[in-house]
Order: C-alpha cells, then sequence, then structure tokens
C-alpha cells in the first residue's frame, strides 16, 4: 500500500509532501469502500485504454458513486487517524463536485475507477500498477 | 498529462486557501480566519516614494545648437599605408562584420578560409612559468540547446513515485553545433569601409557566456577573436592595391584544433580586436564541460 495511506499517516507538510500523496490515487481505488464504483464493463478495445475511449459519456453515476465511496473513505481516515489519507480524500472530493468539480476524463479516480472497468476484460490488467501506468498514458 | 494537470489545480486551490493540507476543527495552526483583521489603515497612508521637492530634472533637454560647425571629418590615410582592420563586432549570431581604416576593393573573390575565429585564452603568468596564449577551435564552446521535441514518456502516477526518476519535464541538453567556419564574405551596402562575412553556424548564447568565465580571476583572458591570412591573390586590400595585412595567420594555416604558444599574452594577435559577445541575454555556464575528445587534447 501507498505508505501515506497508512493508519496514522500524518497529513502532508508541505509541497512534496502533497506530491507524493497525489501519486496515491490508483492504490486508492483499490479500497473497498470504492468497488461499487468500478464498472463491469464498456469498453472492449486494446489496453490501457485513452480518454477518448470514454469521451462523450454520461458519467454522472459514477460521479455519485464516487462521491458516496469518498464519504465512506473519510470516515475511515478520521477512525484509523490518516491524516494522508483525509487529505486524498477531501482533495479529490474537492474536484468531484461543486464549483471545482472537473469533467469525469479528467478527474483522477474516475479515470482510475473507469480504468478497472475496462481492466476486467483485459487479464492481468486490473492492479494497481496497470492502473497507475494506463494514467500516466491517459493523456 | 492528467497527473500534472491535476497536481497543478491542487497546488493553487492550496495557495487560494480552498484546500488545507491539514484539517484543523479546532482553529490550529492552518485557522486563518483573523487575517482580515491586520488589512486596516492604510490606504491613506500617502506615498513613500520620492521627495516631490528635489531639483527639477527637464525632460527635454535642448538640441545641438545647429550653427556650431561639424567637426572635421578624419583626415584619409596616406597612400602607401595599408589598410587596417578597426574592429569586429557581431551583426547577428551567424554575421560577422569587419570595419576597416578605408575603403576596399571588391571582395567577390576573396576566399572565405582565409578567415578564421578562435576562442583565444591567455595566462598572464602570475602565478609562475611563463605567460602564454591558447588557441582552441569554437567547435568545444559553440554548444547549443537541444530540446527533444518528444520527451520520454512521463509518469506520474507509475512507482515508484519519485519526480526525478518519471522524466516528465521536458529534457534538455546541449551539443556542439560542430565546426564554425566563415563560408562567405560579401561587401555590407552603404559602407564601403565594411564587409561581412558569413558563418556556417550561429554563435551560441553558450559561447558568449563561455568568454566571462574567467572575468573574476585577472590571471586568465579569454576572447572570441577573428585570425586572417594574407597573401597570393584574392586577398583583401584597398582601392590602390594595398593588402591587409595577416592577423594571427598561423591559426588560419593551422589544421589542429589547439594552438598554443610562450610569450605576451594574444601577442600574435596585433591588432588585438575582441569581438563583443553581446547580442544576447547570456546564461550563466551550464554545468556542462565541453565535450573535448582525448585525441585532441
Amino acid at each position: 500500500m501507498h505508505p501515506a495511506l497508512h493508519p496514522g499517516s500524518p497529513p502532508p507538510a508541505d509541497d512534496e509532501d502533497v506530491e507524493f500523496l497525489l501519486r496515491a490515487v490508483p492504490e486508492l481505488a483499490f479500497f473497498p469502500e470504492l468497488a461499487d464504483c468500478v464498472g463491469t464493463g464498456g469498453y472492449d478495445g486494446p489496453w490501457p485504454p485513452g480518454r477518448e475511449a470514454f469521451a462523450g459519456r454520461d458519467l454522472a453515476d459514477l460521479r455519485d458513486r464516487a462521491l458516496r465511496g469518498l464519504e465512506a473513505l473519510a470516515d475511515r481516515a478520521e477512525r484509523e487517524r490518516s491524516g494522508g489519507l483525509a487529505f486524498i480524500v477531501r482533495t479529490l472530493t474537492y474536484f468531484l463536485v461543486g464549483p471545482a468539480a472537473l469533467p469525469a476524463v479528467e478527474h483522477p479516480l474516475l479515470v482510475a475507477l473507469l480504468l478497472r472497468g475496462a481492466a476486467r476484460t483485459h487479464e492481468g490488467a486490473d492492479t494497481a500498477l496497470e492502473i497507475a501506468r494506463a494514467m500516466d498514458r491517459w493523456g | 498529462m492528467l497527473g500534472l494537470r491535476f497536481s497543478r489545480l491542487v497546488h493553487a486551490a492550496i495557495a487560494s486557501g480552498a484546500l488545507v493540507l491539514a484539517a484543523c476543527p479546532d482553529g490550529g495552526k492552518g485557522d486563518t480566519d483573523t487575517d482580515t483583521a491586520t488589512a486596516t489603515g492604510t490606504a491613506t497612508d500617502g506615498p513613500t516614494t520620492d521627495d516631490p521637492t528635489g531639483p527639477p530634472i527637464d525632460p527635454t533637454p535642448l538640441p545641438p545648437d545647429p550653427t556650431n560647425p561639424l567637426p572635421p571629418p578624419d583626415p584619409p590615410p596616406p597612400a602607401d599605408v595599408p589598410p587596417a582592420l578597426l574592429g569586429v563586432k557581431l551583426r547577428d549570431p551567424s554575421t560577422l562584420q569587419l570595419s576597416f581604416t578605408e575603403p576596399l576593393a571588391p571582395v567577390d573573390t576573396v576566399n572565405p578560409k582565409r578567415f578564421r575565429l578562435s576562442m583565444a585564452q591567455a595566462y598572464m603568468g602570475n602565478y609562475g612559468g611563463q605567460p602564454s596564449t591558447t588557441l582552441i577551435d569554437l567547435r568545444y564552446y559553440n554548444l547549443e540547446q537541444v530540446c527533444p521535441p518528444d520527451p520520454p514518456a512521463p509518469c506520474y502516477y507509475e512507482p515508484p513515485y519519485n519526480y526525478y526518476y518519471c522524466y516528465y519535464e521536458p529534457f534538455c541538453y546541449y551539443q556542439s553545433t560542430g565546426e564554425l567556419v566563415a563560408t562567405d564574405v560579401a561587401p555590407l551596402d552603404g559602407d564601403p569601409t565594411s564587409l561581412l562575412i558569413s558563418l556556417s553556424a550561429p554563435i551560441q548564447p553558450f559561447l558568449c557566456s563561455t568568454l566571462d568565465a574567467f572575468e573574476d580571476n585577472p590571471n586568465f583572458q579569454m576572447v572570441l577573436h577573428l585570425h586572417y591570412a594574407a597573401g597570393g591573390l584574392s586577398a583583401l586590400q584597398d582601392l590602390t592595391g594595398l593588402a591587409v595585412p595577416s592577423l594571427g595567420d598561423a591559426w588560419v594555416k593551422y589544421d589542429g584544433n589547439f594552438y598554443s604558444y610562450q610569450g605576451g599574452a594574444f601577442s600574435t594577435l596585433n591588432p588585438f580586436l575582441p569581438i563583443p559577445c553581446d547580442l544576447f541575454d547570456v546564461p550563466d555556464v551550464p554545468d556542462v564541460p565541453p565535450d573535448i575528445p582525448e585525441s585532441d587534447l
């Protein structure tokens, strides 16, 4: 697990810590609180898919599910006194809903969840490492 | 790239206060609710800049009196004095402009191989030992910055989460422009006392910054200098057929890339006419040593 997501992890103290934490999104997508957000398909092209594979889709339902998952993760962060997890959850929520909300294909967590859904039809792709690599090639 | 774009948004949100690093429900270190209390009472303090009672400065000084006679022109040189080089400057990174004491004969047939540039480095002898001068081919200092258009594939999310490992900033490096020679000699329109020399590659800012390397060390001096070899047919000459004398011509005739000699600093460069390298806002010298092959040392 990404070190910043462990129980008892401190909150970020500076920009470097923030950068370190933002890279934890692929692993965060594998937390059980977000399991309901992983789709069952809808993509049968080559791995990894790019953003164009999901452009124009209505992803409002995914956004709603992700919000509920992040709320559950916020509870976990408080329960486990994980400052790192709390920060990444707070940050992803800030850019998920409200005036700062990003398009789904620009939101790292939604992208990670979309990729997890697409990975189900590609053997060996539904791992944090492969999702991370796919996010780097997302565009 | 997704990760970098999101990173910038997050840092901007933190900087604006929309996001905080640590939640502080009890008003801890990150609580800034009281910050606005300090923003009072300074808007009417008045300016604290220049004293308005100081001496007035006339912004429009009077032009020169047009009734004053112009200074007399320089007398023409005696007919039996050969033309001399007065100065060399960079007209642009790929062109040298040479100025002479008098008009020159047409230069159409002048072979550009009569000219060669050097990085001339002199040791003044203050540490002991003899003063000396070393001439170095420009290829070792004329380094251009190369930034590949397609940097390596970025990795933001892929472990080990190492900023430097990922190379997601554009990667640039310096490489030599290669041999730098004169390729053409041409007259300068409207000025018969000057001529232009085209170079095979533009002078780079790196070279100019290298010239400043010894500016704080009085024991060494490095200059960019032009050399010229006279003699034979089709040399530079004035309208009466008198030839421009050679200037450090051993360097022109030498086919190596390093040439050293003992004696006074720059003693073969007479007249000594360093070329000002003032075309660029010269950056600091990057920490990249010149790539000098072992065989040349």
